[in-house]
C-alpha cells in the first residue's frame, strides 16, 4: 500500500509522470488551497483565480521538471506570471469581488467586512509589493523561498516587504 | 540601537524571527521610543488582520477542469513497496542474470566432463602387412620385387 500523504512533492510528481493519476490528485489537494488563496489575494477575483489555478496545474502536468528544482516555488512562479498577464489585461474592482463572495459563499451569517478591508489594502499596493506580502503573510514562506518564486535576490524581497508594509501603515494612519 | 535600525528589524521582531540577542536590543529601544513602539503595534495589527482573514477553497469542479485538459502518461504499473519501476527492473534483471549464468555453467560442465566410470580400451592399430614386414625385415614397399 502506497502512502501518498507522507510522500514529498517531487516524488508525487515523478509518480504522476510514470502514469499514476492519484499522485497528481494528491499534489493538487496539497497545493491547490494555498495557490488559490494566493491568486485571490493578488487578483481580487474568484473566477480569475480559478482560471489561474487550472492553468498552473495544467502546465505542471505537461512539464518536465528537474529534480534539483523547487516544485512549490515553480508552481507559485507560474501562477504569478499568469496573474501578471491578468493584471495587464484588466483591473478588477473590489465591488465585483464582494458580489462574487456573496454568490459563492451563500452564507447569510458570513461577514465579509474584514475580508474586503484586507483586499482593499492589498489593492492599494503595486503588484510587486503585494506579491511579497501575500507570500509572506498568507503562505508563511521564508524570504529565500519568496526569492526563488520571484527569481530575484533576497535583498530585493526584503526591501519590497518593508516598502509595502510602510505604505500599508501610512494608508491605515490616513484612515484614522 | 537607532530608529532606522529598528525599522529594518521590526517585521522580523513581530514575526518572532529575531535572534534572542537582537530581540533584547529591540525591546530596550521600544521601551524608550514611543514612535517605534507605535509602528510595531501597527505592524502587529496589520499582520494579525492578514492572518485572521478567511481561507478560501476552490470549487470542487476545478479539478475536473484540470483533468480534462491533461493527458495522464501511459501507466507503468510495476511498483513494489513504493520503489521506482527502474529499481525493481534492475533487481529482477540481476537475479535473472545470476540464475541463467548458474544454470548454463552447470549444463556446460556436464557436457565437457568425462564420465568417471568409463574406461577406454585402446586396441593396437593394425597397418597392412605389418606382420609381414616384421617377418621379412624388409620394407613393405620392396616386397613386390621379391
Amino acid at each position: 500500500m502506497i502512502d501518498y500523504s507522507s510522500t514529498d512533492l517531487f516524488t508525487l510528481y515523478k509518480w504522476f509522470k510514470e502514469g499514476d493519476e492519484r499522485a497528481f490528485e494528491t499534489l493538487y489537494n496539497r497545493l491547490s488551497s494555498g495557490l488559490f488563496n494566493y491568486c485571490i489575494r493578488l487578483l481580487g477575483d474568484w473566477y480569475h483565480a480559478e482560471d489561474v489555478l487550472v492553468e498552473t496545474f495544467t502546465k505542471l502536468a505537461n512539464s518536465n521538471l528537474d529534480e534539483r528544482g523547487n516544485l512549490k516555488a515553480w508552481l507559485y512562479r507560474v501562477a504569478t506570471n499568469a496573474c501578471y498577464t491578468l493584471f495587464r489585461k484588466s483591473k478588477v474592482e473590489l465591488k465585483s469581488f464582494e458580489q462574487q463572495l456573496q454568490t459563492i459563499k451563500q452564507n447569510p451569517g458570513f461577514d465579509f467586512t474584514e475580508e474586503l478591508r484586507v483586499q482593499r489594502l492589498l489593492g492599494e499596493l503595486p503588484e510587486y509589493q503585494r506579491i511579497v506580502i501575500v507570500l509572506k503573510f498568507y503562505e508563511r514562506m521564508a524570504y529565500q523561498d519568496i526569492a526563488d518564486v520571484l527569481c530575484c535576490p533576497l535583498g530585493t524581497v526584503k526591501s519590497r516587504m518593508h516598502q509595502g508594509l510602510k505604505k500599508l501603515r501610512e494608508i491605515i494612519k490616513d484612515e484614522q | 540601537m537607532k530608529c532606522n535600525e529598528i525599522e529594518n528589524l521590526q517585521l522580523d521582531y513581530v514575526l518572532e524571527e529575531l535572534t534572542p540577542e537582537l530581540k533584547i536590543q529591540v525591546n530596550e529601544h521600544l521601551a524608550i521610543c514611543e514612535k517605534c513602539s507605535n509602528e510595531v503595534k501597527q505592524t502587529e495589527a496589520l499582520i494579525k488582520g492578514f492572518k485572521d482573514s478567511e481561507r478560501f477553497n476552490p470549487a470542487s469542479n476545478v479539478y475536473g477542469r484540470i483533468s480534462r485538459q491533461i493527458s495522464v502518461p501511459e501507466p507503468k504499473r510495476v511498483r513494489f513497496l513504493g520503489m521506482p519501476r527502474s529499481v525493481v527492473f534492475a533487481f529482477a534483471a540481476f537475479v535473472l542474470g545470476i540464475v541463467i549464468t548458474r544454470s548454463t555453467d552447470t549444463i556446460i560442465m556436464n557436457i565437457r566432463a568425462p564420465s568417471r566410470t568409463e574406461v577406454r580400451q585402446e586396441t593396437p592399430r593394425k597397418t597392412p602387412f605389418s606382420d609381414t614386414v616384421e617377418f621379412y625385415s624388409v620394407p613393405a614397399k620392396n616386397l613386390a620385387r621379391l
